[in-house]
């Protein structure tokens, strides 16, 4: 039984929104996850789980003020400032497995956010208004790489009556980007500061940034681990971590479960023991995935034996953060993302995985209404097809499952598995 | 004749090419479908964006010197990437545009009209002296005063001037290629309103909004009975911005200061408020009496723009009436049905 069919099956009904509510509930949880430590095939993840609990548990119990903020707002203000980080872009993923998206959905397009755009938003959207989330207490937000993020949680700031900050982020990298992006940033954290009440601890806001330098250190040795071949982790686990670069870093929990996946990682090369049986081909995945049940991955991996050996989502693009200087080290890090600015900057730092992963395919899930990822996807074959590299553009979309067909999806990877065997 | 000069989003400070002695020239797309850029853009992006690759892939463009994009959204910033590659002519010059509106916003992007500036008088192998830049200021301001002017006189009933002939002199205007052309335009459309019109007072009064609205819809609107007397859109009233305060100094940080702070477009999400406050202006003004907005397909800001809207709406008791469209010419039976339907209610 897998962690949502166990929530689901404790958790059911009418009694979801207020069990959400209830200590109790991530008490058993807890226990419920911990009965079952063995079979986690990694340790990190069965740690990522528990303190993944814990700081859901902190949002929906309020201990302290909770703050929304999306998947690319530099996280470490928020645990430096000793909020509780809730991303509604990840807690949509969840929402998929707990089996609320239905309902969701069907709230946002009652409320005309209409189905063209993202659906993780969408889904953010109806499980906010349908009672699923935790009332913040302040909305932030990054304006790089989604359009539909500020535009969702502004929403989301206006429907609870709560201050909005948004951090503006331009598309160059250079020295007057990055004054305005620092200068931001300290306004944003004095205002969220005096806004909720909380006290400046420049020690505490330290310590933060040195934690994700931590993380970043320990991601960076799990991604070393990961050139090797064989490989040890199939992509199909190794997605569960992204949660950590998306909401984690600057928490003393990121660089913890990292440091435990590095451990794990060295300790399965020493002893060879392989991700697969037979490792027949080695891919990197672009984007996210598919947040409910498919076999994509069993076809690939288990199946086919073509492990996915990287995810673009784990990708360190920032250097180390200088605590001396947190504002200008973290506006570094916001406009080093190799997503932002033109595709060239993008299909540089993939060409640059394709080399250090030497990997025989790429993939790319083209989730629907993610225009950032998707739409300059043109340019991004054209340069793999000048290196020879085979590409697969899959399309779907990564938490409505009426959009996933598995027949079409089916012929599309073996197609793509058939042309790497053919290279 | 001066070279022309590209653009599209109406936050590229058009004074900067005027005083280069570049002409600028906006794109406005083409009616119709878009299968050649739909090969390189992906099917669920912006049908605007996509209308004006296929114009530069089709070769329907006049000679352009080069092209500014202002990156302004993800479709404009995607558009950046693959207009060099694939279908413009020219240079491409890009812009980042804030999307708030403060003092270091201010500054920030005044850095980026004079990086603009430097990138655009080398194309054209000339400097710009401020002096050159504050004539050009100068005589935009004037035309936009005109038109505002003309606009102001509509709401106060002075002249009687439908939505379809507005959108079409704006659209003429700022596709002048020649500045005499567009002084031309100018004066004919001040002729065009000395002249007999049809008459629509007694009509619902309507706003139309949204993202950039498609030419015919204003039309369309009154072929089936109402009054299109304001136009929220990027091809819209939002191109004539607002006056401000005429300063001495700095051109850059004046042009940075009018453009960011005219009427807010849906992706300036962090100046929400002020765009309440705009609409609640124009509903004043205008004496609106329901709203049409214009959802264009793919359009994340149009999106929850609208919801923001409706909210508005609700708040203010106004019928409102949401299209979808494509920008390709081809709701008009859909719209039709729908926008009868919405007309029987006043």
């Amino acid at each position: 039984m897998d962690i949502y069919q166990l929530i689901r099956f404790h958790l059911a009904g009418p009694l979801r929104r207020r069990a959400f509510k209830s200590p109790w509930a991530y008490r058993l949880l807890k226990q419920l996850v911990a009965a079952q430590k063995k079979r986690y095939s990694w340790q990190a993840a069965y740690e990522l789980l528990l303190n993944t609990i814990d700081q859901v548990a902190a949002a929906y119990l309020q201990q302290g003020p909770v703050v929304w903020h999306n998947v690319f707002f530099p996280t470490e203000i928020l645990y430096g400032l000793g909020l509780v980080p809730f991303a509604p872009e990840a807690a949509a993923a969840v929402a998929v497995g707990l089996g609320v998206a239905e309902e969701a959905f069907r709230v946002a397009e009652g409320d005309w956010v209409s189905g063209e755009s993202c659906s993780f938003h969408r889904l953010a959207y109806g499980c906010d208004r349908a009672g699923y989330l935790p009332p913040p207490g302040a909305v932030v937000c990054s304006s790089h790489l989604c359009d539909a993020a500020p535009q969702s949680l502004a929403a989301a700031a206006g429907y609870h009556h709560v201050p909005f900050y948004l951090l503006d982020v331009p598309h160059r990298q250079d020295a007057a980007a990055i004054n305005y992006v620092a200068r931001q940033l300290k306004s944003i954290t004095f205002s969220l500061a005096d806004a909720l009440g909380v006290p400046w601890d420049q020690e505490r806001f330290q310590e933060a940034l040195l934690a994700s330098n931590t993380a970043r250190e320990h991601l960076l040795a799990v991604n070393r681990l990961r050139r090797q071949r064989p490989a040890c982790i199939r992509g199909d686990e190794a997605h569960g971590f992204i949660y950590l670069m998306l909401a984690g870093f600057g928490s003393e929990a990121a660089a913890a479960v990292y440091r435990q996946l590095a451990a794990e990682l060295e300790q399965r090369w020493r002893e060879q023991r392989r991700a697969v049986p037979e490792e027949r081909a080695r891919l990197l995945w672009l984007h996210l995935r598919p947040y409910y049940p498919t076999e994509i991955f069993n076809l690939l991996e288990q199946e086919a034996g073509a492990v996915v050996v990287f995810e673009e989502m784990h990708h360190v693009y920032w250097e180390p953060l200088d605590p001396a200087r947190p504002f200008y080290s973290l506006a570094g890090k916001v406009l080093s993302h190799h997503g932002l600015g033109c595709m060239s900057r993008r299909i540089e730092a993939i060409l640059a995985m394709v080399d250090a992963y030497q990997v025989d395919g790429v993939i790319h899930f083209a989730h629907w209404g993610c225009r950032q990822s998707t739409a300059g996807l043109r340019l991004l074959q054209d340069a793999l097809r000048d290196r020879e590299i085979p590409f697969l553009n899959l399309e779907g979309d990564c938490v409505d499952k009426s959009k996933y067909a598995p027949g079409a999806t089916r012929t599309r990877l073996e197609g793509f598995l058939e042309m790497l065997r053919a290279v | 004749m001066g070279a022309l000069i590209g653009w599209f989003c109406h936050y590229t400070p058009v004074e900067i090419i005027t005083a280069l002695g570049f002409i600028p020239y906006r794109l406005l797309g083409r009616e119709g479908n878009t299968p050649r850029a739909d090969t390189y853009l992906v099917g669920n992006l912006c049908p605007y964006v996509k209308s004006c690759l296929e114009t530069a892939i089709r070769q329907e463009l006049p000679p352009l010197a080069g092209t500014v994009i202002a990156r302004s959204c993800n479709a404009m910033i995607h558009l950046a990437s693959t207009w060099p590659r694939y279908g413009g002519q020219g240079a491409t010059l890009v812009l980042d545009v804030p999307r708030r509106l403060d003092e270091e916003a201010v500054l920030y992007y005044s850095q980026n009209l004079r990086r603009l500036a430097g990138e655009l008088a080398w194309l054209g192998e000339r400097q710009l002296e401020d002096s050159l830049l504050w004539q050009a200021i100068d005589a935009w301001e004037e035309q936009r005063s005109y038109w505002r002017g003309l606009l102001a006189a509509r709401a106060r009933g002075e002249i009687c001037l439908s939505g379809s002939d507005v959108m079409a002199w704006l659209d003429g205007w700022q596709t002048c290629a020649t500045a005499a052309g567009r002084d031309k335009g100018q004066a004919g459309s001040a002729a065009i309103e000395q002249q007999s019109r049809p008459d629509f007072r007694g009509r619902p009064r309507l706003m139309l909004a949204g993202s950039i609205l498609p030419a015919e819809l204003p039309a369309l609107i009154e072929e089936w009975g109402g009054w299109s007397v304001f136009e929220d859109a990027c091809n819209g009233r939002r191109f004539l911005l607002a006056e401000v305060a005429r300063e001495t100094g700095d051109p850059y940080l004046h042009l940075a200061r009018l453009y960011l702070g005219g009427p807010p477009c849906p992706r300036m999400v962090a100046d929400q408020t002020r765009r309440q406050q705009y609409w609640a202006g124009v509903v004043d003004d205008y004496q609106i009496d329901g709203v049409i907005y214009h959802v264009m397909k793919f359009c994340d800001a149009a999106i929850y723009d609208f919801r923001a809207m409706k909210d508005f709406c609700d708040r203010r008791g106004l019928p409102l009436l949401r299209l979808d469209g494509d920008y390709t010419g081809g709701a008009r039976g859909q719209w039709q049905t729908r926008v009868e339907a919405f007309l029987e209610m006043f």
